[in-house]
């Protein structure tokens, strides 16, 4: 039998692959321009899931999208994506998150490791992706960099700000076994259910 | 959005319908790396095998069309990028702008190896159905050791369920936001926390209710496998599908 | 032998606070018992100790003479659980796979998964709908969905927790249909509500729950007239002393 709080991990990773699908939809406006949140979940799954469940959340989005589901950005699924110039962007969100988890389970809870963490990450994701791009389209790297790098780093760097009071607040909803949390949720009180 | 989630796949009786959804994965997943490394000969081939094949299944390709439309984008930046920035003779030149012949030549032998292979899994996912997949992924998986391949099969269904919820509840939290007029600030940090906060929060509650569910229908990690049955024309079907990625990979000589 | 007895069940919530006390109950095989009280009472904290999602402090719960904590998994096949948040419950990606969900974690055989998928989606009504998707469904259907997944295990009692939430009135009828269905196939019903008004005509026992203590338990019609003292508000009917009626005309 499986216990619940392994089956609740399940449920939430499911949920994290579920909120970087959602991701390619969900924008938050930075002036006149839309900055997607796909990346944003990959982050916030390192940092609420740990490295293990973070990479199963990633994994299964990334096999759902391999499989035909149009979990990609645009709302496009299939192996067409990965071999396409956003591919890498997306192969690297596997590493990201583990990096993001990994590095965040090392050492002390602060919100300075959590920053250390996401750049790191965010670093990865773009040394793989740019290359990727720079093979797929034949470009030159100064001008891989101007497309594929430059234009995002506002964005991330707010995302990365915002993800830091974000799973301050999430991480306790979620018993990660062997996490000193404390196991929020239907056992420990009134606040989830109200009958 | 979530309808194009719902209507990947278009229910019928084709031989690709009925193809074993195991045989039906190996094969997609052998030959979309062929027809990335494959050489443009190989391409004419597959291409023709594709339309021949499929012209008869019945596909409605209007809607998938429209649904790639952000996908045409993509192919036809990358195929302008590769037409213009790859050294070689210039065959057109507009303005500042100067196509090379080198550069249209692998612009567009790229682009037609992004079309097959989008094609090939577009293919794949109008003819079997999300549970077909997943069993296929379980069995593809259960020789993995350290993947239990029933939880990822239920977990990508999860996915599934969860993406329309999701998307749900951000509209109602952002409409609960612009009524009280969240749009004049122009934050995008203040925007992004007063956004995903009350949304991750909302939606993990749920969750939380999802797993309970879970597990008052006895979820566990064995239980009934799904019922395929391999037939002897599935066994020629992979059989062909080999040999046409031999060919593509240049495995075989052909003249 | 009674089909659900508990005794003396006590539970406390991880931070401390006294979620259920001293709860002394029995239900019959058949019987349609309404749980009432306000929010924050214990009614769903007590459901899920019929079915072993949560394990009391103290006392036990035997479903047909079964204690829930020897034998969880058989609990759970026995007391079939709606959930109040009716999207959280369905799994399955189309109709079809969502009733089979519960049979394929038992184990059964495909052919009995196929009969039982068959015959629990005619019992409900969904039988045209097979290949839906979950997000295409009315709240209404979504509910008979629920239950049809629930029936599918063959459950001897099924529980429902707070089942009226967000259904406009066709939806209600819908709901009370299954339930009388159910009721009279013989399956033990209990139904939490603070909503009396919609399901009391219907049903053989009021239990009224307050603080995590039962604090009335008997006929509704000798319970309704007490029942505003414990925070549940009376059926507008019986205000105006007149008679409740039935929802659903007959």
């Amino acid at each position: 039998m499986q216990s619940i709080d392994s089956l609740r991990m399940i449920v939430m990773a499911s949920l994290f692959a579920a909120l970087i699908a959602a991701g390619a939809f969900l924008a938050i406006p930075i002036g006149p321009v839309p900055i997607y949140l796909a990346n944003f979940f990959v982050l916030l799954a390192g940092l609420v899931l740990g490295p293990r469940w973070g990479v199963a959340a990633v994994g299964v989005y990334l096999l759902s999208g391999i499989l035909g589901l149009p979990v990609f950005s645009g709302g496009t699924g299939g192996l067409g994506r990965i071999f396409g110039p956003t591919g890498g962007y997306l192969l690297a969100y596997l590493p990201a998150v583990f990096i993001v988890g990994w590095i965040s389970d090392q050492l002390r809870l602060s919100a300075i490791r959590d920053i250390i963490a996401m750049l790191a990450a965010t670093a990865m994701i773009y040394a793989i992706g740019v290359p990727w791009l720079k093979i797929v389209m034949g470009m030159t790297w100064g001008k891989s960099l101007a497309v594929g790098l430059l234009p995002f780093l506002m964005g991330d760097g707010i995302k990365i700000a915002a993800a830091v009071p974000v799973a301050r607040v999430v991480r306790p909803l979620i018993p990660r076994s062997g996490s000193t949390h404390p196991s929020a949720g239907f056992e420990a009180g009134k606040q989830s259910e109200s009958s | 959005m979530a309808g194009a989630l719902a209507f990947c796949f278009q229910p019928g009786e084709s031989a690709l319908h009925r193809f074993d959804p195991r045989l039906k994965t190996v094969s997609l997943l052998l030959l979309s790396p062929s027809i990335m490394a494959s050489l443009p000969a190989g391409l004419a081939v597959f291409s023709f095998a594709l339309v021949a094949f499929t012209g008869r299944a019945g596909l409605d390709w209007k809607a998938a069309v429209y649904n790639l439309r952000y996908f045409g984008f993509l192919l036809a930046a990358v195929f302008l990028s590769r037409a213009i920035f790859t050294p070689g003779k210039p065959v057109l030149v507009l303005g500042p702008v100067a196509f090379t012949d080198l550069g249209v030549f692998s612009g567009a032998l790229f682009c037609w190896r992004l079309i097959l292979v989008t094609t090939t899994g577009l293919i794949y996912a109008a003819t079997t159905h999300s549970r077909e997949i997943r069993a296929a992924v379980e069995w593809l998986l259960s020789p993995v050791p350290w993947i239990p391949e029933k939880r990822v099969g239920v977990m990508v269904g999860l996915v599934v369920r969860l993406i329309p919820m999701i998307l749900d509840q951000a509209g109602k939290t952002i409409s609960a936001q612009k009524a009280r007029c969240v749009e004049c600030r122009k934050n995008p940090y203040y925007r992004l926390t007063h956004f995903a906060l009350p949304m991750l929060r909302q939606i993990i509650k749920r969750a939380d209710q999802l797993a309970l569910a879970l597990a008052a229908r006895c979820y566990n990690e064995s239980g009934t496998p799904p019922a395929m049955i391999i037939r002897p024309v599935d066994w020629w079907g992979a059989g062909a599908v080999l040999v046409l990625c031999l060919i593509m990979i240049r495995a075989v000589f052909i003249p | 032998m009674n089909m659900i007895e508990v005794v003396d069940l006590c539970y406390r919530f991880a931070d401390g606070t006294q979620a259920l006390t001293e709860i002394n109950m029995t239900v019959e095989r058949g019987e349609f018992v309404v749980m009432a009280g306000p929010n924050g009472s214990g009614k769903t904290t007590f459901f899920r100790h019929l079915n072993g999602l949560l394990s009391p402090a103290r006392g036990t719960v035997t479903i047909d003479g079964v204690d829930v904590q020897h034998d969880p998994v058989l609990a759970r096949q026995r007391v079939g659980m709606v959930f109040q948040d009716v999207d959280m419950q369905i799994v399955g990606e189309t109709v079809y796979d969502d009733v089979i969900f519960g049979p394929e974690n038992l184990g059964l055989g495909r052919n009995e998964i196929e009969r039982r998928a068959n015959d629990v989606l005619i019992m409900v009504g969904l039988s045209d709908q097979r290949d839906r998707h979950p997000h295409q469904l009315s709240q209404g259907e979504k509910r008979r969905l629920a239950i049809a997944g629930i029936l599918a295990m063959q459950p001897d009692v099924i529980v429902f927790d707070e089942p009226f939430t967000h259904l406009d009135d066709s939806g209600v009828c819908i709901v009370l249909e299954q339930m009388l269905k159910l009721h009279h196939g013989g399956i033990t019903l209990l139904v939490a509500t603070h909503d009396l008004e919609k399901v009391i005509c219907y049903a053989d026992r009021l239990v009224l729950i307050n603080a995590g203590r039962i604090v009335e338990d008997g006929l509704p019609k000798m319970i309704l007239p007490k029942v505003e003292k414990y925070g549940v508000r009376m059926p507008c009917a019986l205000r105006m002393g007149k008679e409740v009626w039935p929802w659903l005309a007959h």
